[in-house]
C-alpha cells in the first residue's frame, strides 16, 4: 500500500517537474564527440533515454517512469546497442570502442544517456574511419551530430542514412606542421626562383648610388634614407603580391601562366633599364604596387602546384606569405648595405650596377622572349 | 587572429589528451530512484499500440497495408502530440518502397512511381511535406495522381500548393476532392477561395457546413472552425474572430487531451494583434514543448516587456528558442525558416536579420503570415523595397486582408 502511494507521488512529483522543464519535442538526435590522442580514442556520446526505451526497452517496470536504476541495470544492454552501430578504423583496423562510465545528460529535448567511451586503435592511425548506424532503422530522420578531434584539429559533420560515414586524415593538415610546411615553401620558392631574385636585385642595385635623370649620380649621405626608400618599396611589392598571390591562390581568379610569366620578364626589364636610364624615380613604390601584383600571381602559380589543405588553408597561405617576404627582406637586407658601403665607389658603378643591370636586362629579354613567344633556344 | 592563433597552437602542442575531453556536460544521478525521463511508450496508449504493431511489421516489413496502417498512426500522433520523432518512426516503416532515398531526395533522385501502393506514395509525400521538401512531395503526388485518382493525396497536394501561395492551382485539387469527402473538400475550396479575393463567401460557405461537422472526425472539425476564425481575423472582424476561434478551441478540449498546435498558434498570433499579450501566455502555458507554441509566448512577454511589465521568463525563453533553433540547423533541417523570421523580427528586434530570413522562407512557404512577416521585417529595417515580391503577389491575388494591404502600401503605418 505504500509502495503504491509512493509511486503515485513520485508520477506526481515528475508530471510538475516536467511541464516546469518543459522538454522541447525535436526530431531525434544523438551527439558524439570523440577525441584521438596518439593510438587512444575517448569520448562522450549522448543519446536519449526516450529513442534507448524505442529501441531495447528500458523501462524494465513498464511505469512509464524512467528512473537511473533502470538505466544502471541496462548499461550493459546500451553499451552493446549503441557500440553495435558505431564502428571505427584506423587505417583500415578497427578500434574497439568500450562503455568506460554510464552517466546522464541534460538536452532541450530531455535526458540522455551519456555513454563515456574508450578505444584503442593499433597505432596512431593517418586516417580514421567512422561509421554510424544507430536508430536509422527505427527512425530514418534520426542525426548523429559528430565532432572528432585530433592533434588539435577539429572536423564536425551529421550522419544520416544517405551519409553514415566519415573519413578523416587528421595528420595531414595539422595547422603547426601545415605551417611550417608552407612557410618552408615560401622562402624557397624566392631563394630559388631566378627571376624574382633577379628583379629584387635590380630594384635595390641602386638602392644608395642613383643615376640622375639627366646624366650625373645621386649618392645617398646616411643608410637612413636608402633603407627608408627600399623599405617603402618592399611594403609596396608585398602588400600588392600578398593581394593577388592570395585570391589566385583561393581560386578566386585564375591567372593564364604564358601571359603572367611573360609579364614577370617584362618587369624584370624594366626594372634593369630604369637603372640604366631613370624613368622612375620618386614614383618607385607605385612601380612596386603594379609590379608586385604581377609577381604574386605568378608565384600563386607554384602555391596551386603544391596544393592549399582544404582545412587550414588560411594558415597555410599566410605562411607562404610569411615565407616569400621573409626571404625578399634576407635579399634587402643584404643588397641594400652593401651598395651604400660601396656607394663612393667608382668601380661599384661601373663594374657592378652598370654591367650588373645589363646583365640582367638581357636575361629578363631573353626570359620575356622565351615566354611570350614559346620561343626555345637551342 | 593573434589569440586563436596560441590557442592552436597550444592544441597542436599536444598532451592535450584526455583533459581536452568534451564540451558537452555530463553528471551521475544521486541515488537510483531518481526519475529521468517520462516515458510516452509506456504511458500513452496509442503510442503503446503503435510499438506493438511495430513488432509485427518488423517481421514483415514488405506487407503495404500493415506498414501503411502504422505509418498513419504514427504521422496522426506526430500531429496530435506535435512530435517530429514519430514522423521519423512513420518513414522507417515506408523506407522499403523508397530504398536509398532518406528524405534528403531534393527533388533530384526521386525514382518513378511504378506499382507502389498508392496509400504508401501519399504518406511519403505528406512525409515530405512535412519536412518542407515540397519539391520531393510534389513529385510523388503528381505520380500518383497521374497514375489514379486517389482522395487523400488530393487533399495533400492542394494544401501543398496552398503552402507556396499558389491558391488558383489549388481549387482544381479541392474539386476534385468533392468525389470522396464534402467536408475537407467545402474546407478546402473556401481556404483557396478566401485568399483570392473571395474571403466573404468563403467565410458563408464555412458557415453552411457548420452543422455537419458535429458527426465530422476531429480533425475535420478543428480545421474547419479554425479556418472560418481565420478568415473573419484577417477580414479585420475581431471580435468575431475571437469568438470563433474560442469555438474551436472549445471543440479542441471537448474532444480530448490532444492539442491542435496550428489552432492554438493562429489564436496566439490573433491575441497578439489584438493586443491582448497577456491573454496568449494563459493559452500556451501547457504547451512550450512546441517550438512554434513557445515562440508565441516569447513574443507575448516580449510585447508585456516593452509594455513595462516585468517578465521573468523571457530571457528563458530566448535562450530556449534560440538553443532549439540551433540544434535543428545542427541537424540539417530546413524546417524553421519562419519560426525563426518571427524570433528575430518579434522577440530579438533584429529587423536585418529577420528580413533575410523572412525572404529566405518567402522562397518556400507564401501563406498570407509569410507575407506579412517579409513586409514587416522590410519595413522594420527601413528597406521596403526588398518585400517587392511580396507586393507582386499580393497584386497578382486580391488578398482581402487590410493589415497586409496597410503594410504593403507606399507609406507602411505604425503597425
Amino acid at each position: 500500500m505504500q509502495r503504491w502511494l509512493y509511486q503515485v507521488l513520485a508520477l506526481i512529483v515528475a508530471l510538475s517537474l516536467f511541464s516546469e522543464r518543459a522538454a522541447a519535442h525535436a526530431a531525434s538526435t544523438s551527439y558524439l564527440e570523440l577525441q584521438l590522442n596518439q593510438a587512444e580514442l575517448s569520448g562522450q556520446w549522448d543519446i536519449a533515454l526516450r529513442d534507448l526505451d524505442e529501441a531495447i526497452g528500458l523501462d524494465a517496470d513498464g511505469d512509464g517512469l524512467l528512473t537511473w536504476g533502470e538505466v544502471r541495470r541496462a548499461s550493459d544492454a546500451i553499451e552493446a546497442y549503441a557500440l553495435s552501430r558505431l564502428q571505427i578504423d584506423a587505417d583500415g583496423v578497427a578500434c574497439p570502442l568500450h562503455l568506460h562510465e554510464l552517466r546522464v545528460a541534460d538536452h532541450l529535448d530531455g535526458r540522455y544517456a551519456a555513454l563515456m567511451l574508450t578505444g584503442d586503435c593499433a597505432a596512431t592511425p593517418a586516417a580514421l574511419q567512422l561509421r554510424y548506424g544507430l536508430l536509422f532503422d527505427i527512425d530514418p530522420s534520426h542525426r548523429g551530430l559528430l565532432k572528432l578531434s585530433a592533434k588539435g584539429r577539429v572536423v564536425s559533420d551529421v550522419m544520416s542514412p544517405s551519409q553514415p560515414q566519415l573519413v578523416w586524415q587528421p595528420g595531414v593538415s595539422d595547422i603547426g606542421r601545415t605551417f611550417r610546411t608552407y612557410l618552408h615553401e615560401g622562402v624557397w620558392h624566392v631563394w630559388t626562383g631566378w627571376d624574382h631574385l633577379l628583379f629584387l636585385a635590380a630594384l635595390f642595385l641602386p638602392a644608395a648610388t642613383r643615376r640622375r635623370r639627366g646624366g650625373g649620380w645621386q649618392i645617398a649621405d646616411s643608410l637612413r634614407a636608402p633603407l627608408l626608400d627600399a623599405a617603402r618599396i618592399v611594403t609596396a611589392f608585398t602588400l600588392a603580391h600578398a593581394a593577388t598571390l592570395s585570391i589566385a591562390a583561393l581560386g578566386w581568379v585564375q591567372f593564364s601562366t604564358r601571359w603572367v610569366e611573360s609579364a614577370v620578364a617584362a618587369t624584370v626589364v624594366f626594372a634593369a633599364l630604369n637603372n640604366l636610364l631613370p624613368m622612375v624615380g620618386r614614383g618607385l613604390p607605385w612601380l612596386a604596387v603594379g609590379f608586385g601584383l604581377i609577381h604574386g600571381s605568378a608565384i600563386a602559380g607554384a602555391l596551386l602546384e603544391l596544393g592549399l589543405p582544404t582545412t587550414g588553408r588560411v594558415w597555410a597561405l599566410l605562411a607562404f606569405n610569411i615565407g616569400v617576404e621573409l626571404a625578399q627582406l634576407s635579399l634587402v637586407m643584404l643588397v641594400v648595405p652593401a651598395g651604400y658601403w660601396l656607394r663612393n665607389q667608382r668601380g661599384y658603378r661601373y663594374a657592378v650596377l652598370i654591367p650588373g643591370s645589363v646583365l640582367v636586362l638581357l636575361i629578363g629579354l631573353l626570359w620575356f622572349v622565351e615566354r611570350a613567344f614559346s620561343w626555345t633556344w637551342i | 587572429m593573434h589569440r586563436s592563433a596560441l590557442l592552436a597552437l597550444v592544441l597542436a602542442s599536444g598532451g592535450v589528451g584526455v583533459a581536452l575531453a568534451t564540451t558537452m556536460m555530463s553528471y551521475l544521478p544521486a541515488d537510483d530512484e531518481v526519475v529521468l525521463e517520462l516515458l510516452p511508450l509506456s504511458r500513452d496508449a496509442k503510442v503503446r499500440e503503435l510499438h506493438q504493431l511495430r513488432q509485427t511489421l518488423t517481421a514483415q516489413p514488405h506487407d503495404a497495408a500493415l506498414a501503411a496502417d502504422y505509418a498513419r498512426r504514427a504521422i496522426a500522433l506526430g500531429r496530435s502530440q506535435s512530435d517530429p520523432r514519430f514522423y521519423g518512426y512513420a518513414a522507417a516503416a515506408l523506407a522499403p518502397w523508397f530504398v536509398g532515398d532518406d528524405g534528403a531526395s531534393n527533388g533530384a533522385t526521386l525514382a518513378p512511381i511504378g506499382d507502389k501502393p498508392a496509400d504508401i506514395v501519399w504518406l511519403q509525400a505528406t512525409l515530405m511535406q512535412q519536412r518542407h521538401d515540397f519539391d520531393g512531395a510534389m513529385h510523388w503526388l503528381d505520380a500518383l495522381l497521374q497514375r489514379e485518382e486517389f482522395g487523400p493525396a488530393r487533399l495533400t497536394r492542394a494544401s501543398l500548393l496552398l503552402v507556396q501561395g499558389r491558391q488558383r492551382e489549388a481549387v482544381r485539387d479541392c474539386a476534385a476532392l468533392a468525389r470522396h469527402d464534402v467536408l475537407a473538400a467545402t474546407t478546402c475550396g473556401a481556404l483557396a477561395a478566401s485568399l483570392d479575393g473571395r474571403a466573404v463567401s468563403a467565410l458563408a460557405a464555412l458557415d453552411t457546413i457548420m452543422p455537419q461537422l458535429d458527426r465530422a472526425p476531429v480533425e475535420q472539425r478543428l480545421w474547419t472552425l479554425t479556418l472560418a476564425a481565420e478568415i473573419a481575423s484577417r477580414l479585420d472582424r475581431a471580435d468575431e474572430a475571437t469568438q470563433r476561434f474560442e469555438r474551436a478551441l472549445a471543440a479542441m478540449r471537448s474532444a480530448g487531451p490532444d492539442r491542435d498546435a496550428y489552432l492554438l498558434a493562429a489564436y496566439a498570433d490573433h491575441l497578439l494583434d489584438q493586443g491582448q499579450p497577456q491573454a496568449v501566455a494563459a493559452l500556451l502555458h501547457d504547451d512550450m514543448r512546441v517550438d512554434g507554441l513557445l515562440l508565441r509566448v516569447a513574443i507575448a512577454e516580449r510585447r508585456l516587456q516593452q509594455a513595462g511589465v516585468a517578465t521573468p521568463s523571457l530571457d528563458l525563453h530566448r535562450q530556449q528558442l534560440q538553443a532549439r533553433f540551433d540544434a535543428v540547423r545542427l541537424r540539417g533541417d530546413t524546417t524553421h525558416g519562419r519560426e525563426e523570421a518571427m524570433f528575430a523580427l518579434h522577440v530579438e528586434s533584429d529587423a536585418t536579420r529577420a528580413l533575410s530570413l523572412a525572404l529566405a522562407n518567402w522562397q518556400l512557404q507564401r501563406e498570407p503570415i509569410d507575407a506579412r512577416l517579409v513586409l514587416e521585417a522590410a519595413n522594420a529595417a527601413g528597406e521596403p523595397a526588398a518585400a517587392a515580391p511580396v507586393r507582386q503577389w499580393l497584386r497578382d491575388h486580391a488578398i482581402e486582408d487590410p493589415l497586409l494591404q496597410r503594410l504593403a502600401s507606399p507609406t507602411p503605418g505604425n503597425r
